[in-house]
């Protein structure tokens, strides 16, 4: 978060031997659907082509949005899904999920969709070798919003999630609506109180409460749990996190119903294993065939979440957790012990005095690529980085991007596919990047690095290698 | 004949059925279950308990007894007392309250005048209810002539399927003119729902199977046809068949597809919870 001024964009760090070399499929913000080669050379463009997020099929086809509604009467309602080919045609669409008639806007069929979706075949979109995405058949699960009254939670109007699945055909098969299983949650009675009064509300359409903002949801898949007859782990069923809970949950496809979960609370057994997860995003299953499969991955964003007890830093209980740098977690979902983790602390961050370094308080997401290195988009500052099994970052990259509205060069989401995914066109050339020395590095004007002037005072001790600065970190009493 | 009338003190509906009574000078003997009629009830209730309904919140009063027959609820006492048996399966039991009453009906049969069902909706109207009417699309001249005269407050429309499938579902035909006749009288000036059941059809007199969602879909599109219009509050709503019939109900996924294939007409389509 201690953003200079001026820093580079594209790619900085690039080692092709350590990398899984491929295309990067990301949102440009207020720009379109961008694929980048890793040296940051922009492949592909589908201009214009909304992204929540954008996500590749083999072949170049990719699925996106042609819009969002209008956020005067609602808000992330994306109109539609579309897949689009390479030339641009949209060769697939679905919106009929509910009539909308805004004043003023032209009445239309919405998607509603947000956040998140997954094509047959494919459980977490994105690339497992062998788990290809169908691209001309197949069903499609949506996570969409409905906006309805549930006196269990509130009086107030809710911008409640669903998920649902319709057929290539466009029919509607399933649905699941989150409202519906509140009382599986689990909360505990102060976090009721305060989503009674404030069920996350936002202003848009006269005011309507977001109160739990699912904003991931993909399939299980098969798995080494349900191989071994654990039923909650059934391939079919759905993993979805709700940001403003900092609970994730798996339902049962076939009966709806909450099968496992984490949070609401951290503060009790197993949960204590995991630190307090908040505002978390993308939290999803390895799919098989990945290193660290069957465990659950998920970026633990921290920033501002949950419903509770009032304190200092929550004066009404809403929000009521709080920490100002991020963490991506691979844990074991039987144990919830942390198997893999990508904090500030394997990040090489003196924590936690420079830990929001590490920091992206919404939207980002974690995805485990075939070598075992994971691919992390920390979203709100655009940054998409590649890190090793060990830690190393072995791949940067910084979007170019800022919003003409939104002045931020933020990055939803960014998925990894290999070259293969793309026949059209020749795979790029790989140019090593070596991390550059910013010590010596100044821009034009600038001088160098170094004292013009420099003189020795008698004396003086050498510097402590503990440093007992005004906060203790986890430098105290090192030597 | 004589008549006893179990009422309860402070019941409004008992009172509605004693000013008919006195306005028609029909004698009847009054008992206050809470007073004098104390005792006699206890007898009453111990000697015909099956033939009397208790609902969630107790017996519904008033009852009246013809000393042959029993009638429980206002609009089922003043229908009989109307006119005996002309209005029977037309008025049934009501099971609303807090000032509404339902239970009131076309789908029965074919009315020719409808006179009495008229004068029983401007007396219960008049008396301070509010009437929730049910209809299947049969005798839209009456439908008419109560919606002009303002005598209701809500309507219910079970749109059963298209017109061609009314004699297999209900056992009655209905002329497709006069379902689409009923349906072009629904505007927003009123409360209405219009709910589709996904019922068990008789084909062929054999067997039974659901109505499929084709048939669900040009039911709706009958609707857009003879409303002109493609958004009406319109709900699809599962019916699950009885017991001994052995069919399994539709499993509830099922009906998404009822629900994407009507909204091709009716924009607003949900499916009816529970």
């Amino acid at each position: 978060m201690t953003y200079p001024s001026i820093y580079p964009t594209g790619t900085t760090i690039y080692d092709p031997e350590k990398c899984f070399n491929g295309y990067t499929v990301f949102q440009a913000k207020e720009l379109g659907a961008l694929m980048i080669d890793m040296n940051g050379g922009e492949a592909k463009l589908w201009k214009g082509l909304h992204g929540f997020p954008n996500k590749l099929l083999k072949g170049g086809h990719i699925i996106g949005h042609t819009g969002e509604r209008s956020t005067k009467f609602s808000m992330q309602d994306y109109r539609d899904l579309v897949q689009v080919d390479w030339d641009g045609n949209i060769v697939w669409k679905f919106n009929e999920y509910e009539y909308i008639e805004d004043p003023g806007e032209e009445a239309q069929w919405m998607a509603r969709a947000h956040h998140d979706y997954q094509r047959e075949d494919n459980p977490v979109g994105y690339y497992v070798p062998g788990m290809d995405a169908k691209a001309s058949e197949g069903n499609t699960i949506i996570l969409g919003h409905k906006n309805l009254i549930c006196p269990e939670i509130s009086d107030k109007n809710l911008l409640d999630d669903t998920i649902y699945e319709v057929s290539w055909e466009g029919d509607v098969l399933w649905e699941w609506v989150c409202s519906e299983h509140f009382e599986s949650f689990g909360f505990r009675e102060d976090a009721k109180n305060i989503l009674s009064r404030d069920p996350n509300m936002r202003p848009c359409g006269g005011g309507m409460g977001d109160w739990m903002h699912i904003n991931s949801m993909s399939l299980l898949g098969p798995n080494k749990w349900h191989d071994k007859g654990d039923q909650r782990f059934h391939p079919d069923n759905i993993i979805a996190d709700g940001r403003e809970t900092n609970i994730i949950f798996i339902i049962s496809k076939e009966t709806g119903e909450v099968v496992w979960k984490i949070g609401p609370y951290y503060d009790e057994t197993p949960e204590k294993n995991l630190g307090w997860i908040i505002g978390q995003h993308h939290a999803h299953m390895i799919p098989r065939g990945l290193p660290g499969e069957g465990n659950i991955l998920v970026y633990d964003n921290g920033g501002w979440a949950g419903y509770g007890a009032c304190n200092p830093g929550s004066p009404t209980g809403a929000k009521n957790v709080l920490r100002d740098y991020s963490r991506v977690l691979e844990f074991d979902p039987i144990t919830l012990k942390i198997v893999w983790q990508f904090t500030p602390n394997e990040a090489g961050l003196v924590h936690p005095t420079d830990s929001n370094r590490f920091y992206s308080p919404f939207i980002s997401s974690a995805q485990r690529l075939p070598n075992g290195n994971t691919l992390i988009t920390e979203g709100s500052g655009g940054r998409i980085i590649e890190v090793t099994a060990g830690h190393e970052l072995v791949w940067e990259y910084i979007s170019p991007y800022w919003g003409e509205h939104f002045k931020m060069n933020m990055v939803y989401r960014a998925y990894r596919y290999p070259y293969d995914y793309v026949p059209r066109i020749d795979p790029p050339k790989q140019v090593k990047i070596a991390p550059m020395d910013v010590k010596n590095f100044r821009v034009r004007g600038a001088s160098p690095k170094g004292p013009r002037s420099e003189v020795s005072i008698e004396g003086v001790v050498p510097y402590q290698s503990s440093s007992a600065l005004c906060v203790i970190s986890d430098t105290d009493g090192t030597k | 004949m004589s008549y006893q009338l179990f009422s309860a003190t402070g019941c409004m509906r008992c009172k509605i059925v004693k000013i008919f009574m006195d306005t028609k000078s029909i004698a009847y003997e009054e008992l206050d279950i809470k007073s004098q009629g104390k005792d006699a009830f206890k007898i009453f209730y111990k000697n015909n308990r099956p033939d009397i309904f208790r609902g969630k919140d107790g017996i519904e009063f008033p009852i009246l007894f013809t000393g042959e027959k029993i009638f429980q609820g206002v609009g089922v006492i003043i229908a009989f007392l109307m006119d005996k048996d002309k209005l029977k399966g037309f008025v049934t039991r009501s099971d609303l309250s807090h000032g509404w009453i339902s239970g009131l009906n076309l789908c029965a049969d074919s009315m020719a005048d409808g006179k009495e069902f008229i004068s029983l909706l401007r007396f219960l109207k008049d008396q301070g209810l509010m009437i929730q009417l049910e209809t299947d699309g049969r005798n839209p001249h009456l439908l008419e002539i109560i919606l002009e005269e303002k005598l209701i407050h809500r309507l219910i429309f079970t749109l059963r399927g298209p017109a061609l499938l009314y004699k297999n579902l209900t056992g009655i035909a209905l002329n497709e003119d006069d379902l689409i006749k009923s349906l072009s009288l629904l505007n927003p000036s009123f409360e209405y729902q219009i709910i589709l059941p996904v019922s068990l059809i008789n084909r062929n007199s054999k067997s039974e199977d659901y109505l499929t969602v084709e048939e669900a879909a040009m039911a709706a599109g009958l609707v857009e046809k003879a409303t002109k219009s493609k958004k009406h509050p319109f709900f699809i709503e599962p019916v699950v068949p009885s017991e001994k019939l052995g069919i399994d109900p539709l499993p509830s996924s099922a009906f998404f597809k009822y629900r994407t294939q009507c909204r091709r007409h009716m924009v607003l389509c949900e499916i009816k919870k529970k």
